[in-house]
C-alpha cells in the first residue's frame, strides 16, 4: 500500500510552525495516517504478523551462533532464518511461549536467557539468594567480631582526621548550627 | 629491525622483572639494603623496556609492516592512521603488551611516590608487582608474541611452508610485500569507533591499578607491618584504579549504544560483567577502607576485599581471554587459558593463605568495638554486604552457572538480562537506600530517633518529588518506586553539601560560591564522595527511565512514507549507496524526524558493509529529554526497514558518569596542606 509523496502527505509537518491551533489540527491527521500506514504494513506481512510481533518473541531468545547476543539484535544467517520461522509459527496461530518452547525443544536451553531445565532454573534462582545470605552472614560475622573484641585504649593513629561527627556522635541532620559552626571554624583555622 | 628491537626489549623487560622479584624478596629476607635497591632499580627499568617494545609494535602498525603477523591480522592498507594506532589493543597479543606497559608504568609511579614514605613495605610490594608484570610479559614473550613474523620455508612440505615465528627459521625467506598487503585482514569493524580509542586503555588502567593496593596489602601481610601504612600508601591508587575502571565501563556502555545497534548500553554480557565485578569489589573497598582509617576497624575485611578485587581482575582477564565464556572447550583450545587460570588460582590461594595466617596470629584485630547497628560503620558494613552479594550473584550468573552446567550436566546455557535483572534490582535498591541513609548516620553511635530526625527532610522532599512525578502522568508504580529510592539518595547528598556551605556562611560570612568552594577544598574526600553519589543517582534515573519507558518498534516504509511513533513521526526520504575513504561500502538511509508539527532532525542511519560483518550505525536525535534512535535494518531505494527506539532520559547515564568522574577527581586530588596546619592536617595531606 503506497502513500502519497511526503510533500502531500506531511505538508502540515514540513511547513514552518504556524502556531498552536495549526499544530493541534495536524495531530489527528498525522495519527490517522500513521495508524493507516501501520495497519496496511502489518497486513502486508505474513498472515498479519508484524515485525514488532517477531521482535517481541525474538528479544526473549538468543543467537544460536554468537555468544550472548539476543536474537532480535543479531543478523547472522541463522538468526534471520529463525526470525522467519518465528513469523511463520506466529502466523500459524502459536502463542509466544509455544514458539519459544519449540526452539528450546530442538536446540536446547541456550536459546533462551532463562534456563528451562528445572535443576538449572532452581540453581539460577537459589544461588544468588545463597550468595546474598552468604554476604549477610559475613556481615553478621563482622558485627559479632566487633562486639567480641576488647576496646583498645589508644585510638587509631588516623582515627580522627577529617572527622565530622565522630567526636560528638551526632549526625548532621540533628547537629545544631552552633556545633556545625564550631566544627567548621575549627576546620577553617587548620586546627583539626 | 623493529621486530628485533621489540623482541629484545620485551626479553629485557621480562628478565628485569624476574630479577626484581628475586632481588627484592631476598633483600627483604636478608635485610640487605643493597639487594633491595638493586631490585627497585630493575623494577624501574621495566618501564622503559616495555615502552620500547610497545613503541616497536606501534611503529610496525603505523608503517604498515605486514610481515608482522599481528599487523597483518589487525590492519590493512585502508585502515586510517587513528585506527592503526588503536589496533595496538585490537587483538590479544597487542593488548597483552599494552597491559604490561601500563603495569610497568603504574609500578614505576608507585615506587617513585611511595619509596621514601613506605620503605618497610616497598621490597615485598615491588616483588608482588613484578610477579604480576613478569607473568604478563612472559605471556607476551612465550605464548602470544606480538613480534612474530611471516616466513616462507621453501624446503618444507607445501602445507607447512608458511609459518609465523618470532625468530627467523633457518633457510626462511620473507613473503612479498604485495602478497602481504593484499591478504591483510583489517581491524575488527566493532573496534572502529572513537570510543575504542579510550575505552580499552581505561579498563586496562583500572585493572592494573588494582594490582598496586594488592601488592601493598600482600607486602603488609608478608612483612607483618599491618598498621595503616599500606592503606595510606594505596588509598589514592585505589581511587585512581576505580575511576579508570568507571570511565572504562561508561565508555564501554556508550560504545555499545553507538556501535552495537540494539538501542541499549548494558546487556549483562559476560565480558561486560567481567569488568563490572572488580568495580563492585573496588567500590566496597573504597568505602570500607574509611572505617579502618577512622575507626581502626575492618582490617581483616579490607585485606579480603583487596585480595578479592585483584582476584576479580585476574579472573576477568582469564575469562575474557581464554574463551571459557564461549565454552569450556574453547578454553581447552586456548593457549593462554591454562597459564592464566594457574596464575589466578595460585596468587589468590597464596594471598588467602597469608591472610589466614596473620588472622590466626591475631594480628588483624580491630581497635574499636562495634557500637550499634545504626552507626555509620555498621551501615558501611551493610553497604559492603550489598556489593559483595551483587558480586557473587553476577559472578554466578556470568560464569558459575554456565560453567557448572556445561561441566556437570553437559548443557550449554545462556543467562540473559532478564535473569540478571531478577536478582540485581533488589540489591541495587538496597544500595541506593544505604547511599541515602549512611551519610546521615554518625561514626560510633546513632540512635533511631536521631537518625529518624535527620531523615525527615530528605524523605519529605522525596515524597514531594514522587507526587510531582506521578501528577505529571508517570503512573507505573515500579518506576515511581525506583525514582523515589534514587532521588532520596540524591537529596541526602545535596542537603549535606547545603548544610556545610550554610554553616560556613554563618560562621565566616562567606558567599555561597566561596563557601561551597572552601567546603570542597577543606574536605575533598567527603564532598567529592557526595558528588560521586550524585553522579550515581543521575545514572540511576537515566537507567530507570530508559529501561521502563523505552519504546521499540520496527516498520518497513516505502520512499516518501511516514510512520508515527508516540508524538514523533519519521519519514523515509531517500537511499544512498556510497564508498567511504577506507573502502567500505555504506548503505545510507535519509530520514526526517518530525515532532509537534515541525521538522526536528534529518538523520542518516546506515549499514556499513565490512568483509567480516555488516555494521548498523544508528542515527540519533539526542536531547536531555530522550533519544530518538533509528536503525536501518535493510533496504533499497524503494523500501527500507527501520527499527526505532525512543529512549527517555538515556543521556542522564552519560551525564551521571561525568559527574561521577568529577567527584572522584575531587576526592582523589592531592591536597596541599595549609601552612598553619597541625599534625592531623599534615597526616591528611600525605
Amino acid at each position: 500500500m503506497s502513500l502519497p509523496r511526503p510533500e502531500t502527505q506531511l505538508s502540515c509537518l514540513s511547513k514552518p510552525n504556524p502556531g498552536r491551533s495549526a499544530r493541534n489540527a495536524c495531530y489527528p491527521l498525522l495519527t490517522l495516517l500513521a495508524l493507516f500506514a501501520l495497519s496496511a504494513q502489518a497486513w502486508a506481512q505474513t498472515g498479519g504478523v508484524t515485525d514488532n510481533d517477531v521482535i517481541r518473541v525474538a528479544e526473549r531468545m538468543y543467537c544460536p551462533v554468537c555468544e550472548n547476543i539476543p536474537l532480535d539484535d543479531c543478523e547472522t544467517i541463522a538468526c534471520v532464518e529463525w526470525k522467519e520461522e518465528i513469523r511463520a509459527q506466529l502466523a500459524a496461530g502459536r502463542s509466544d511461549q509455544a514458539v519459544i518452547d519449540s526452539f528450546v525443544a530442538r536446540f536446547g536451553d541456550n536459546v533462551v536467557g532463562v534456563p528451562q531445565d528445572p535443576v538449572l532454573r532452581a540453581l539460577t534462582v537459589i544461588m544468588p539468594l545463597l550468595a546474598t545470605a552468604l554476604a549477610i552472614g559475613v556481615g553478621a560475622f563482622t558485627f559479632r567480631r566487633f562486639g567480641a573484641q576488647p576496646r583498645l585504649t589508644s585510638p587509631s593513629p588516623l582515627g580522627t582526621y577529617e572527622s565530622d561527627r565522630e567526636s560528638s556522635g551526632k549526625s548532621a541532620g540533628e547537629m545544631t548550627d552552633e556545633a556545625l559552626r564550631q566544627r567548621l571554624e575549627d576546620d577553617a583555622r587548620g586546627r583539626r | 629491525m623493529l621486530a628485533e628491537i621489540g623482541l629484545a626489549s620485551l626479553t629485557l623487560a621480562f628478565a628485569l622483572a624476574v630479577y626484581a622479584i628475586a632481588a627484592t624478596a631476598c633483600g627483604a629476607r636478608r635485610s640487605s639494603a643493597g639487594l633491595v635497591l638493586s631490585g627497585r632499580n630493575a623494577a624501574l627499568l621495566t618501564f622503559p623496556a616495555a615502552l620500547l617494545a610497545t613503541s616497536a609494535l606501534v611503529g610496525a602498525l603505523m608503517t604498515e609492516q605486514y610481515q608482522f603477523a599481528y599487523v597483518y591480522s589487525v590492519t590493512d592498507p585502508q585502515t586510517p592512521a587513528l585506527y592503526r594506532f588503536t589496533a595496538l589493543w585490537g587483538s590479544q597479543k597487542g593488548s597483552l603488551l599494552l597491559w604490561s606497559l601500563l603495569m610497568s608504568a603504574f609500578t614505576s609511579a608507585a615506587i617513585g611516590l611511595n619509596w621514601r614514605a613506605e620503605r618497610r613495605l616497598m621490597p615485598y610490594a615491588i616483588a608482588f608487582m613484578m610477579a604480576t608484570l613478569a607473568f604478563f610479559l612472559g605471556l607476551s614473550l612465550f605464548v602470544e608474541n606480538p613480534f612474530e613474523r611471516w616466513w616462507i620455508l621453501p624446503d618444507a612440505p607445501p602445507a607447512e611452508q608458511v609459518v609465523s615465528t618470532a625468530l627467523i627459521p633457518p633457510g626462511a625467506i620473507a613473503p612479498t610485500e604485495a602478497n602481504l598487503r593484499a591478504g591483510a585482514e583489517g581491524l575488527n569493524p566493532l573496534l572502529r569507533h572513537f570510543g575504542m580509542v579510550i575505552h580499552p586503555p581505561m579498563l586496562y588502567l583500572g585493572f592494573v591499578g588494582f594490582t598496586i593496593p594488592f601488592a601493598f596489602a600482600m607486602s603488609a601481610l608478608a612483612s607483618g607491618d599491618l598498621s595503616t601504612g599500606w592503606i595510606k600508601a594505596t588509598r589514592r591508587w585505589s581511587l585512581i584504579a576505580w575511576i579508570c575502571l568507571s570511565i572504562g565501563l561508561i565508555l564501554g556502555g556508550r560504545w555499545a549504544y553507538d556501535v552495537l545497534g540494539w538501542g541499549g548500553y548494558w546487556g549483562w554480557d559476560p565480558v561486560e560483567n567481567a569488568a563490572f565485578l572488580p568495580w563492585l569489589v573496588g567500590t566496597a573497598f573504597i568505602h570500607s577502607v574509611m572505617i579502618q582509617e577512622k575507626r581502626g576497624m575492618l582490617k581483616l575485611w579490607n585485606m579480603a576485599l583487596v585480595i578479592a578485587s585483584f582476584s576479580a581482575v585476574m579472573f576477568g582477564a582469564f575469562a575474557t581471554r581464554s574463551g571459557v565464556i564461549e565454552s569450556v572447550h574453547s578454553f581447552a583450545r586456548s593457549e593462554v587459558g591454562f597459564p592464566m587460570l594457574a596464575f589466578w588460582a595460585a596468587l589468590t590461594l597464596v594471598a588467602l593463605a597469608m591472610l589466614l595466617w596473620r588472622w590466626r596470629q591475631g594480628e588483624l584485630r580491630d581497635e574499636r568495638q562495634f557500637a550499634n547497628l545504626l552507626s555509620r560503620e555498621s551501615l558501611f558494613v551493610l553497604n559492603n554486604v550489598v556489593f559483595i552479594a551483587l558480586f557473587l550473584a553476577i559472578f554466578w550468573g556470568s560464569f558459575g552457572l554456565p560453567i557448572t552446567s556445561e561441566l556437570l550436566l553437559g548443557k550449554e546455557v545462556t543467562v540473559g538480562a532478564a535473569t540478571f535483572e531478577f536478582y540485581v534490582v533488589p540489591l541495587f535498591i538496597a544500595m541506593y537506600v544505604l547511599m541515602g541513609v549512611a551519610p546521615l548516620s554518625a561514626w560510633g553511635a546513632t540512635s533511631l530517633r536521631r537518625l529518624g530526625a535527620a531523615l525527615k527532610l530528605p524523605l519529605g522532599l522525596t515524597i514531594a518529588s514522587i507526587a510531582a512525578i506521578a501528577l505529571s502522568g508517570t503512573g507505573i508504580a515500579v518506576a515511581l518506586f525506583g525514582y523515589g529510592v534514587v532521588v532520596f539518595a540524591a537529596y541526602v547528598a545535596l542537603i549535606e553539601i547545603y548544610r556545610g556551605a550554610a554553616a560556613r556562611r554563618r560562621a565566616l560570612g562567606e558567599g555561597w560560591l566561596r563557601a561551597v568552594s572552601a567546603l570542597f577544598r577543606r574536605n575533598q574526600r567527603r564532598y567529592g564522595g557526595y558528588i560521586v553519589h550524585l553522579g550515581v543517582t543521575v545514572i540511576g534515573i537515566g537507567v530507570i527511565a530508559s529501561t521502563v519507558f523505552q519504546t521499540e518498534t520496527q516498520h518497513t516504509l516505502a520512499r516518501g512514507e511516514a510512520i508515527a511513533v508516540q508524538d514523533y513521526a519519521l519519514r523515509y526520504d531517500d537511499f544512498i549507496r556510497a564508498q567511504a575513504v577506507d573502502g567500505r561500502m555504506m548503505n545510507i538511509a535519509a530520514v526526517t524526524v518530525f515532532r509537534a508539527g515541525g521538522e526536528i532532525a534529518r538523520l542518516r542511519p546506515r549499514i556499513d558493509d565490512y568483509p567480516q560483518l555488516p555494521m548498523k550505525i544508528a542515527g540519533a536525535h539526542s536531547t536531555l529529554e530522550n533519544d530518538f534512535y533509528v536503525l536501518l535494518m535493510s533496504g533499497d531505494r524503494e523500501r527500507a526497514t527501520f527499527r526505532i527506539y525512543i529512549n527517555p532520559l538515556v543521556n542522564l547515564v552519560w551525564w551521571g558518569g561525568i559527574l561521577l568522574v568529577i567527584g572522584t577527581v575531587i576526592a582523589a586530588y592531592p591536597k596541599v596542606a595549609p601552612a598553619s596546619a597541625g599534625p592531623k592536617s599534615e597526616a591528611e595531606a600525605t
